[in-house]
């Protein structure tokens, strides 16, 4: 990380002819040195006068001054003319050119033009007017400092509001068409760990055209980083399974649970206000948590006890992040020659995302004398995040 | 001279006894191969089996058929040390078919060479041994075809991934 950095800040140098700069300003020392050798009269050794004209051309140069060895002779006091113009001149053109490189810099990240390099992170890709809503929740819900990247065409000013908004977390921006694959490798998607596809739609497109990116996109990051989970949201049921086809773990029709909200809050009142309240991270919410290892084969009953009595929480489902029977589940451990071939030809037309898909089964008001398994996470009603 | 103990790690003599072990062997021709030598090529008719007594073989087999010249020939490698008793093409001792792998000797090989005929002959002169043999090779070739059918659902259930099913 820290070698990385260096060696982009010395491309950054050199690009910007800092060396060469440099070198000048070296040179202009060395010739200072040389002119106050041959003009000076002096005592000593040649090295002990040359090291001293080095001396003096260096404290001229860098404006010092300090005075302890002065030029004497005309000769000497025109070749300190030109170290002093040389000096100002140069080394002046060097700090300004390094402090741009940080000006720059901090412009371009702002700008979301400069990639990123943080890994572990959250894509959200695209925009749309919700999005204030739906990273306002997600920031709230995610427990670590997990970074978030927002890839998207909208004005740097409005990102930058938002993360002056959340100072706190770690938000950051990339400018850029996130169905493209060279904005997707500045977004760093090998090092990412979910991506989430927005239904950003602009003026002049159609439902279907949305949705197409969508996909898009998601056959791009699905190729360029196999594992990563991906979230994507439609605004067509139809196309549902092409994005399921594409490996996307979790497709959302956008406006798909309206429709259930009205229907129940036409026929039981207060039903709106439930669901609300459930759904938004104020007041009582749900939260999903890992079922700890002690409560491994015991009871559905005692975790909902534990949980009622320590976190006046209540156990509302069960689910397990399970893969589907899958490739990898058919193919054996032990070497065989046709599980290699498949593995191979999976790997080289990069298709390896389909070996293992994550299949999450839940269960919904799971019966009191069900026994836990391992790797179960429990979705709970409560204030906060229990911490089992 | 002969080790029985050594031939008795071979899949096929291993319900036999160390007389009839000795009785099976007094029929095949030993033969020797140079490191790089072809003993038997996948294609061609063979009608006998080998043993290993000493030295290293590996055997490739065509994995997929050449459809065209474009087409990268997919081979499958399997090495096999003598120490482990080894014996290859005992289907030669059933029919009369073509070869199904290559086998190719990667270091020099001392092989004990069993013909068909001098198989068939001794399973006549003693068909209680015969059976016992018989009945090995029958378990092999039932083993190889769990073993194909385990390969078809692997291959079909890869085919139906990779087409989107």
């Amino acid at each position: 990380m820290i070698r990385q950095h260096i060696s982009a800040f010395i491309k950054a140098l050199r690009r910007e002819r800092v060396f060469v700069l440099m070198l000048a300003v070296i040179s202009l020392v060395f010739l200072g040195a040389i002119g106050f050798f041959i003009t000076e009269p002096g005592e000593g050794h040649w090295w002990d006068r040359f090291g001293r004209g080095a001396w003096w051309a260096l404290v001229t140069l860098a404006t010092v001054g300090y005075g302890d060895v002065v030029p004497v002779t005309l000769g000497g006091r025109v070749v300190g003319i030109f170290v002093i113009l040389g000096g100002v001149l140069s080394l002046s053109l060097l700090t300004a050119t390094v402090a741009s490189i940080f000006v720059e810099r901090k412009f371009r990240r702002e700008r979301g033009l400069e990639p990123i390099k943080i890994t572990q992170q959250i894509l959200v890709l695209g925009w749309h007017e919700d999005v204030e809503i739906f990273l306002d929740q997600l920031l709230r819900r995610l427990t670590t400092k997990v970074p978030v990247v927002l890839v998207n065409k909208q004005p740097p000013e409005q990102m930058e509001a938002l993360r002056e908004k959340y100072a706190g977390k770690e938000i950051r921006y990339l400018w850029g068409d996130y169905s493209r694959e060279e904005t997707l490798l500045k977004a760093n998607v090998q090092g990412a760990v979910k991506a989430i596809i927005l239904a950003e739609r602009h003026p002049e497109e159609d439902a279907s055209q949305v949705d197409q990116r969508t996909l898009f996109t998601a056959l791009t990051l699905k190729a360029v980083h196999p594992k990563i989970r991906i979230m994507a949201e439609l605004l067509r049921l139809e196309n549902r399974a092409h994005l399921e086809r594409a490996g996307v773990e979790e497709v959302m029709i956008r406006g798909q649970y309206d429709s259930y909200l009205m229907a129940g809050a036409v026929s039981s009142p207060g039903f709106f206000r439930v669901i609300t309240s459930l759904l938004t991270v104020e007041g009582q919410s749900l939260w999903a948590v890992e079922v700890p290892s002690r409560f491994q084969g015991r009871l559905v009953k005692e975790l909902a006890a534990h949980l009622r009595e320590r976190h006046q929480a209540t156990l509302v489902a069960l689910y397990t992040e399970g893969r589907a029977l899958s490739l990898e589940d058919l193919l054996s451990e032990e070497p065989s020659a046709i599980d290699d071939f498949i593995r191979r030809k999976f790997a080289e037309t990069k298709m390896t995302h389909l070996f293992g898909r994550a299949k999450v089964e839940c269960q919904v008001n799971p019966p009191d004398n069900q026994t836990l398994a391992p790797h179960q996470y429990a979705v709970v009603i409560a204030a906060q995040r229990p911490n089992l | 001279m002969m080790d029985t103990t050594f031939f008795r790690k071979i899949f096929l003599f291993q319900d036999l006894s160390e007389d009839e072990i000795k009785a099976t062997l007094s029929h095949a021709i030993s033969r020797e191969f140079s490191a790089g030598e072809v003993i038997i090529r996948e294609g061609e008719p063979g009608g006998s089996m080998f043993i290993m007594c000493q030295g290293e073989v590996e055997i490739t087999k065509a994995l997929t058929l050449v459809l065209d010249e474009d087409t990268p020939k997919e081979r499958v490698m399997i090495r096999l040390k003598a120490e482990d008793g080894v014996s290859f093409g005992e289907m030669a001792l059933l029919e009369n078919e073509v070869r199904s792998a290559t086998v190719t000797a990667s270091s020099h090989c001392r092989l004990l060479e069993l013909k068909q005929e001098d198989f068939l002959h001794l399973i006549h002169q003693d068909p209680a041994m015969g059976v016992k043999l018989l009945l090995r090779l029958a378990q092999l070739l039932s083993r190889h075809l769990r073993k194909t059918n385990q390969d078809v659902v692997k291959l079909t259930t890869a085919l139906a991934v990779s087409l989107g099913g």
